[in-house]
């Protein structure tokens, strides 16, 4: 157990140095941006000097290692990500009030994607061969080739007709409620179960556009793994000794599969973060995935490099928690520290 | 490597040439299946479109300038067969012509990340622990870091807009793929014997990658390829969709979307009718991969 | 390790009870709420009982709150509700009448505007508004040099503050539109904003000048507070309880709740379930067609003080020659634009008709293909128009510009031009303007005078030293056109100056020929009048988004 902790903290420091490179590489990339970002942000009449006064302050005159390291300093020293030229705030306080909002979107999918994923796969595997299995294959197929885009512009057209859920934004939070900066769960921490309820119900959709597509995949992971394990020599040695149908397929079938199905889980789920942006603009969820939208669009140097930064660190930690996953779940699987 | 020799040993029996041989059972075994052949035909037909589309489609000239306010907003007929759009340009001409800049920055993308990739993974995979092939796995791993369609559009920013833009941006987010793919087939093919005499024998680095290893790898590259055209199109209309890329009056699918959002749901057709067709190519390709893969991996084994 | 596969079990199935309840909870909500379906805005927690909530929505959000900084619509339609100006347009045509001054006074040199503060004014704190205030205010935003500081740059030397109620300001030059520029400084509340002040911060002593403080906070004495504000997401006003000039009318709104939204197929589902009173003017006309199908929404049309222009490059081939720039102004199809723009008024020369300083003295253009033809045939490209393609921006999502665009560069080609279009997301619009090199041939885009006079719009368009904004595509250098302007701004006499911009329009309109004039800018923002009573149209555009004047139904 202690050896694979150690490995998980190798590879999360490993990924940290990553990170770091990589904003240096983001930064040198937005030094090439054409144009004047600074310029832009102050307003189209506005005095050179007062420019040349904000461009000192962001230390855009300053050579690029210089620039880096002060924004490293900041970011080390005190959360300072810097001064975002499209908000006009710190990108730290930006992150505050969207990361949580998208995290708990992707909370959402991703117990959807587990479970609807699963219970599917497992049914199709079990009628394997079936209409059923077939039908949903199909479906699972047709899901996996649908941009997320397309599933949100599909269910937006029914609930037009429907009107049974809100077809964009998010009801206001009080501001005497903010805790987490997550909606729901902010509801949750107060006690207004009302509120909470119409939280969720705005996250419908959202949550549907986006983890359809996944739900197919994760299907068609889970019952491949089902169907090799079913073919295996133990099940029909367990079934010949007498083991019931549904111990069977809950403990003898369901674990194993468990593998390829968690190791898909993982990388489906930090996808969903970077695939969100587009459901977040259809459905006006106010998360991170639309800031980031805006700051790349704008080209808002810092608050690039910080959506960047921010994205790995989700990328590294969902990957070491499905790293952690497939450990408990196999015991002879250990953590490769090399790569 | 059991079978191969078989397989050969057969071959040369009946007198036959064994690559084709082994195409000819492949293809018997792909065409077999109705599903990879669906694919098969999705894929052509795309193809076809694209490259012919300015001359089959019933209103070349609306994929340009072209404004007809009078006639726009039509619903699906017999004369717009997918209605029109706000501008009065029919939409059925646009997404024909739309397919093509899809499978253009497609190809784009898999020409500028396919060797690239290839090429650092075999030299990582050969010189295995060595310092070049660390650095070469490092800055894939950088690469992998971050999600790639924002990789993506972070690269695209970088420059004006246009689809030779967005193809760069996509390969950039690309190439760690094939490098880490390339990389983990020629580690584990380096320990195959034959390989080892090959190197013991004296022949020159060079070779062995290209005549020895590239030849092993060629078929789950190209399987990849084929998965990847669809992934790659989506990456692409995803990035059109928040006007990355393919510039107006041009059309491209994720753009066609994403306009017409804001006539829904009266126009729906401006929106339904250009993701169904982005699905369609997707899953063409994603069938086509499919098959491939079935049959080629098992010629592998 | 047995432990540790419990837990995660555990885990899983907890999450699965949670994901469970979750879905439950959905449907129950989604069967007890049917009558609300598409909720956004409603503030159902954060008003109080019988409070009247006013829900709107905006284009974009200004950046900041700080009235120093911002000179685009959606700001001036904030800052109206929060601040107040020395002087303030009136509603009939737009002149400079007292708002915080009581009266005013020029020297015989026009060197020096003595005014005279109302003595009854209090910012939302209770502090009294004093001259000490209104230095603080114009210091900080010629210090800042942001926003509108470029129409007094050069101009105004210093601001003094005579006594308590007394300012002076001490001009370096003559300028003509002195008070009617004032309409566009606005006063903020100097003892809040110095407590609030960061003490590092790019202006010295003044450290960060009240930005940090001003980005989501109002500082000022108008009949709204800002209660609530996050950028590019929603503003919340609230009530002033101390307004100075009476209490609020009991009939405005509370609150006012404004958020960016700009996709038009949730503003019109939001708008059909009555989850909205107002949308924003810039709905294109596929939108307003749908909406004012619902009943009692109606739409409230408002002249701008500006135009739409084609502003042509007049320091890039081929549009650096005035036979094709006049070309273009006879291949524009006016009457079916304005059909496109929903039948918006006409414009004639670079002046918008209902600005002060509008002269008619000179004939326009007209769409006339032949005659384009002739002027092509004149210009030294006649014989090379395909090497020399017209590059033709617009900025996505505005309006219905893109049609107008597609139009001309219809017509474009029917000449034989070879025509580029590209549709620009905003930024990437201003970007590509700041430099000579990134501009296009010809862009599209709305622009509308900073204060209500010719002479604003004049500057902004078509002075050699405003190039580099968006405003101005022409890349203008012309010093006949510099010194006309610097006269005229200079003299103090009205009557004078008209003649004077009069000369200027005629100008620009049958010499230089730097923009197409398509029509005048109109916008509509859409109202359910079940809900509300819009107010009597003022002149200026902002001014109709005072919701002091607003009676909530």
């Amino acid at each position: 157990m202690r050896k694979t902790v150690v490995a998980i903290l190798k590879k999360l420091l490993h990924t940290v140095i990553l990170l770091l490179v990589l904003s240096f590489v983001v930064f040198s990339f937005i030094r090439l941006i054409p144009g004047d970002p600074v310029k832009i942000s102050m307003g189209p009449m506005t005095p050179e000097e007062t420019i040349a006064q904000k461009r000192s302050e962001l230390y855009f005159d300053r050579a690029l290692p210089i620039q880096w390291a002060h924004w490293l300093k900041g970011v080390i020293t005190e959360g300072d990500f810097g001064e975002s030229l499209f908000t006009h705030r710190n990108v730290a306080e930006d992150i505050k009030q969207y990361l949580p909002k998208s995290l708990e979107l992707v909370f959402y999918c991703a117990i959807l994607i587990l479970i609807v994923g699963v219970a599917v796969g497992t049914i199709s595997a079990i009628f394997k061969n079936s209409w059923l299995d077939n039908l949903i294959r199909f479906i699972s197929y047709l899901g996996v080739c649908t941009p997320a885009y397309a599933i949100g512009v599909l269910l937006l057209v029914f609930s037009y007709t429907l009107g049974i859920f809100p077809i964009g934004g998010m009801p206001t939070i009080p501001d005497n409620y903010v805790r987490t900066g997550m909606m729901g769960l902010d509801c949750l921490l107060v006690g207004d179960f009302a509120l909470y309820g119409q939280v969720l119900k705005c996250m419908v959709l959202p949550c549907l556009s986006l983890s359809l597509g996944s739900i197919a995949y994760m299907a068609r992971i889970h019952r491949g793994a089902m169907v090799e394990n079913i073919n295996a020599d133990y099940i029909a040695f367990a079934q010949v000794a007498g083991v019931s149908r549904g111990k069977l397929v809950m403990k003898h079938l369901m674990k194993p599969s468990f593998i390829p199905t968690l190791t898909i889980y993982g990388l489906q789920v930090a996808s969903l973060i970077g695939n969100a942006f587009i459901i977040e603009v259809i459905f006006r969820y106010p998360g991170f995935s639309q800031y980031s939208l805006n700051v790349i669009q704008n080209k808002d140097p810092y608050g690039i490099v910080a959506v960047t930064f921010v994205f790995g660190i989700i990328f590294a930690v969902v990957n070491a928690l499905v790293d952690i996953g497939v450990a408990f779940l196999d015991p002879r699987i250990r953590i490769n520290t090399s790569e | 490597m059991m079978t191969k020799e078989l397989k050969a040993n057969a071959a040369v029996e009946q007198g036959q040439n064994p690559r084709i041989e082994s195409l000819k059972k492949s293809w018997y075994k792909f065409s077999r299946n109705p599903l990879s052949m669906l694919g098969l035909v999705v894929v052509l037909a795309v193809v076809f479109v694209a490259v012919f589309a300015p001359y089959i489609v019933p209103y070349p000239e609306d994929a340009g300038l072209t404004t007809k306010i009078a006639e726009s907003f039509q619903g699906p007929s017999a004369i717009h067969l997918a209605g029109t759009d706000e501008y009065g340009r029919d939409v059925f001409s646009r997404m024909l012509i739309g397919t093509r800049s899809s499978l253009v920055i497609g190809l784009l993308v898999l020409a500028i990340s396919v060797p690239l990739g290839v090429i650092l993974g075999l030299v990582a995979g050969y010189y295995k622990g060595k310092l070049i092939s660390r650095l070469i796995m490092w800055v894939t791993e950088l690469f992998m870091a971050i999600p790639p369609l924002i990789l993506a559009m972070v690269v695209c920013t970088m420059f004006t807009n246009g689809y030779l833009f967005a193809a760069i941006g996509i390969a950039v987010a690309w190439w760690p793929w094939y490098t880490r793919m390339t990389y983990n087939m020629v580690t584990s093919l380096s320990n195959e014997l034959y390989i080892v005499y090959t190197e013991l024998s004296g022949v020159k680095v060079l070779k062995i990658l290209l005549s020895e290893m590239l030849p092993n790898i060629t078929s789950s590259i190209v399987t990849k390829m084929s998965l990847d055209m669809g992934s790659i199109i989506l990456t692409a209309s995803s990035m059109s969709f928040v006007g990355l890329g393919v510039q107006p009056p041009e059309p491209s699918l994720g753009a066609m979307v994403s306009d017409g959002i804001q006539y829904l749901p009266e126009f729906w057709w401006l929106t339904v009718m250009p993701a169904i067709v982005v699905v369609l190519i997707v899953l063409g390709f994603n069938l086509l991969g499919d098959g491939l893969n079935d049959v080629l991996s098992v010629e592998e084994k | 390790m047995k432990t540790m596969k419990r837990i995660l079990c555990g885990v899983l199935s907890a999450a699965l009870l949670a994901a469970l309840a979750a879905c439950g909870t959905t449907d129950g909500g989604g069967a007890a709420n049917t009558a609300a379906p598409g909720n956004t805005g409603a503030p159902s927690t954060s008003a109080p009982a019988g409070a009247t909530v006013l829900r709107g929505t905006c284009t974009t959000t200004p950046e900041t709150v700080d009235p120093a900084r911002g000179t685009g619509e959606n700001d001036l339609m904030l800052y109206v509700n929060l601040y107040e100006c020395l002087v303030a347009p009136n509603a009939e045509d737009g002149s400079p009448e007292p708002q915080l001054a009581e009266r005013w006074e020029a020297s015989e040199d026009g060197l020096s505007y003595t005014f005279q503060l109302r003595q009854d004014v209090t910012f939302a704190d209770g502090t009294p508004l004093t001259s000490k205030d209104v230095k603080y205010s114009f210091d900080r935003m010629m210090t800042m040099g942001e926003g509108f500081a470029y129409v007094l740059k050069d101009v105004l030397a210093e601001t003094v503050a005579v006594d308590e109620h007394t300012v002076e300001f001490k001009l370096s030059k003559t300028f003509g539109p002195f008070v009617s520029a004032l309409t566009a400084f606005r006063i903020v509340n100097s003892a809040l904003v110095e407590a609030n002040t960061a003490a590092e911060g790019m202006y010295g002593d003044n450290g960060d000048y009240g930005t940090g403080y001003l980005l989501t906070h109002s500082a000022g004495s108008g009949p709204y507070v800002i209660s609530s504000f996050t950028v590019h997401d929603t503003m919340v006003l609230t009530k002033n309880a101390n307004y100075w000039n009476g209490a609020v009318p009991a009939a405005a709104p509370d609150t006012v709740e404004i958020q960016e939204l700009t996709e038009a197929s949730t503003t019109k589902m939001l708008m059909s379930n009555g989850d909205l009173d107002f949308v924003h003017g810039h709905q294109d006309s596929t939108t307003i067609a749908a909406l004012t199908a619902n009943d009692g929404i109606e739409v409230a049309e408002l002249q701008e003080a500006g135009l739409n222009y084609f502003m042509m490059n007049t320091q890039k081939a081929p549009t650096d020659d005035v036979h094709i720039r006049r070309a273009i102004s006879y291949a524009c199809d006016y009457e079916q634009m304005k059909q496109i723009l929903g039948g918006a008024p006409d414009a004639n020369g670079p002046v918008p008709t209902n600005l002060f300083g509008y002269v008619d003295d000179f004939e326009g253009y007209s769409y006339d293909l032949d005659k384009a033809k002739e002027e092509i045939a004149a210009s030294k490209y006649a014989s090379d128009l395909a090497n020399y393609p017209i590059q033709l921006d617009y900025i996505e999502g505005n309006g219905d510009t893109g049609k107008l665009v597609y139009l001309m560069a219809s017509s474009l080609e029917s000449l034989g031009f070879k025509v580029v279009i590209n549709e620009t997301p905003w930024v990437q619009f201003c970007n590509n303007e700041a430099e000579i090199a990134t501009s296009p041939n010809v862009t599209n885009a709305f622009a509308t005078a900073g204060y209500p006079e010719a002479g604003s719009i004049l500057e902004l368009k078509y002075a050699s030293w405003t190039v580099g904004n968006w405003n101005q595509n022409e890349w203008m250098q012309d010093e006949k056109f510099d010194s006309m302007l610097n006269e005229a701004l200079g003299t103090v006499d009205d009557d004078a100056r008209i003649a004077l911009y009069g000369q200027m329009q005629k100008y620009l309109v049958e010499e230089v020929v730097p923009s197409v004039y398509t029509c005048a800018s109109v916008i509509k923002p859409i109202y359910n009048a079940n809900n509300f009573e819009w107010p009597a149209k003022h002149a200026t555009t902002e001014y109709n988004f005072y919701y002091a004047d607003y009676i909530m139904k």
